[in-house]
């Protein structure tokens, strides 16, 4: 009896020995600045940008770079938590500065597009922008706290119908992808979804009229884990003026940043203050959904 | 020889025991006790634990139901066949659960080959809706509960039944005294294991029966929102879960112990 006890505390000492040469081996520093200049920059990006992303680097100027893709508030908590990213793009300022709040590193918008409805493509008859609120029309939209959710809802608030859509709502989806993906099934009815997530999927794009849409913003973070690898984030980051770069994101309606939105800005800034509010908000309302 | 052996086999043995443990202990060390219940209440957590309570429920009389006469059947049959149907009991279990969730789209979604009908005739719709949620936890969890009673079954003395019949037992009596109470214990660990898989079904839910709260969202769903504003609050959420489940535990192992022995 004895001798089995000392057996064991004699392997659980090992084990802690082991445990701890691990932890102390992934902190060295050491380990960081001998990282190979050619070793792919890791983006974690918007799940609306998956598609762009592997035609952008598949452009002869791109640096090699690799992609996680989800909704920003679940990439920036992955960041948060201490997930290895070099490049963060959010699809919404909030998520950004919810990660430069505990990490320091330079902010940049990249380019911004605009939000539309996705019908069903086998849908019959006319939709228009108001139907989302009709009876028997059932919607799926992006949660609150997803960037294109917290869209969604500016686009109908602003058009007064925010109530009458919740009730339609059959689903809150984690990412906008996701919404997307339960409208191109046909599972549902419509969605509000980024105009640039449309290329290349079986739903039809339903536009919502300028006075209600705003303008999404993508923002680039670039993450301290990035040091040692300067020249390629630049080149990442300055990629999207190229020629190529622009004529990728014009194919899929992204519009780069600071050319001729003017108009737009006022409106921006107002969806902007919305979704710095406190998600307090967002959540208290959102729960009271039956 | 036979010691250091035993001694070689003891380290790994160890290790994946710690393993199992400490991811319910790390996340107990890391729930915010304190708030613990106004956090749970902040996001959501009552109304997803109703329809986590109802679904669970409704899993369980599913099993019952349709689980108990799978589980005897199974037991009974030793044809050629029979590989067939345990196969199709398993294949929920080695089918990843999001897999599971596009297949019941596929099957009964508003375009799936048996959901067009559904629609069309009864007017029925099950994705995004309870009963959706609740057929995707029952796929999931049934083949536990049906396995376990199929060895319990398997396991049962089938003489005292013949002399319960020959005694004049009618057959349905003989199935409620003498049958259920010989595979009681299995029933009771095949129902717990059942009953924790389905409180933690996520991914078959969230793509079949999406996340509304109040109707589909339940706790495993609130907890994977609320990681992505509030880990504290996903933490909170965790633990009701891992409480749950540490509940069920003794339950699960009380009848497999009868069940072995």
């Amino acid at each position: 009896m004895g001798n089995r006890f000392r057996a064991r505390i004699t392997l659980f000492s090992l084990l802690c020995l082991f445990a701890s040469v691990g932890c102390g081996m992934g902190d060295r520093p050491r380990a960081k600045a001998e990282r190979p200049l050619s070793e792919p920059l890791v983006v974690f990006a918007a799940a609306s940008l998956s598609d762009v992303l592997r035609e952008y680097a598949a452009l002869p100027s791109t640096p090699p770079f690799k992609v996680n893709a989800a909704g920003s508030q679940t990439l920036a908590s992955q960041i948060l938590s201490g997930a290895n990213a070099d490049i963060f793009v959010s699809a919404n300022r909030l998520q950004a500065e919810r990660v430069l709040r505990e990490r320091k590193g330079p902010m940049k918008p990249l380019f911004t597009t605009k939000m539309v409805v996705a019908v069903a493509r086998g849908r019959a008859g006319e939709f228009h922008f108001g139907d989302l609120g009709g009876s028997s029309c059932k919607v799926v939209l992006a949660a609150p706290e997803v960037p294109a959710g917290a869209y969604a809802r500016v686009v109908l608030e602003r058009a007064g119908i925010f109530e009458k859509v919740r009730k339609n709502v059959v689903s809150w989806e984690p990412d906008v992808r996701a919404a997307l993906a339960k409208v191109e099934f046909g599972e549902v009815d419509a969605g509000i979804v980024y105009r640039s997530d449309l290329r290349g999927r079986k739903v039809r794009g339903v536009s919502i009229p300028d006075s209600f849409n705003v303008t999404a913003t993508y923002y680039a973070v670039v993450l301290p884990g990035s040091a040692g690898k300067h020249d390629t984030v630049r080149r990442f980051l300055e990629g999207w003026r190229s020629p190529g770069g622009r004529a990728l994101l014009e194919r899929y309606g992204f519009e780069p940043v600071g050319g001729g939105g003017r108009a737009d800005s006022h409106r921006s800034s107002d969806s902007e203050a919305f979704l710095l509010r406190p998600r307090g908000a967002l959540f208290s309302r959102e729960r009271n959904v039956v | 020889m036979k010691k250091p052996s035993k001694r070689l086999t003891f380290l790994p043995a160890l290790l994946v025991l710690l393993f199992f443990f400490l991811p319910a202990f790390g996340l107990l060390m890391r729930t915010p006790w304190r708030e613990f219940f106004q956090i749970l209440g902040r996001y959501g957590a009552f109304e997803a634990m109703g329809v986590s309570a109802l679904v669970g429920t409704i899993v369980l009389l599913l099993c019952c139901l349709f689980g108990i006469p799978a589980a005897y059947h199974l037991a009974e049959a030793n044809g050629s066949g029979t590989r067939v149907l345990r196969a199709a009991v398993l294949l929920p279990l080695v089918m990843p659960p999001v897999v599971g969730g596009i297949g019941l789209l596929s099957v009964f979604g508003r375009r799936g080959f048996l959901g067009r009908y559904l629609a069309d005739w009864f007017g029925v719709s099950l994705p995004f809706t309870l009963a959706g949620a609740v057929l995707a936890a029952f796929f999931v969890s049934a083949p536990l509960f049906i396995l376990a009673m199929e060895a319990g079954f398997r396991a049962r003395n089938r003489r005292l039944e013949k002399i319960a019949a020959v005694c004049g037992a009618s057959p349905m009596r003989v199935f409620v005294s003498v049958t259920f109470p010989m595979v009681r214990p299995a029933f009771l660990s095949g129902a717990a294991l059942a009953l924790g898989r389905a409180l933690g079904e996520f991914g078959a839910t969230i793509t079949f029966a999406g996340n509304l709260p109040g109707r589909t969202r339940t706790l495993p769903l609130a907890a994977y929102q609320a990681l992505q504003t509030s880990p504290e609050a996903a933490f909170a959420i965790s633990a009701v879960l891992i409480l749950a489940g540490l509940a069920l535990l003794p339950v699960a192992i009380r009848g497999r112990r009868r069940v072995l022995h």
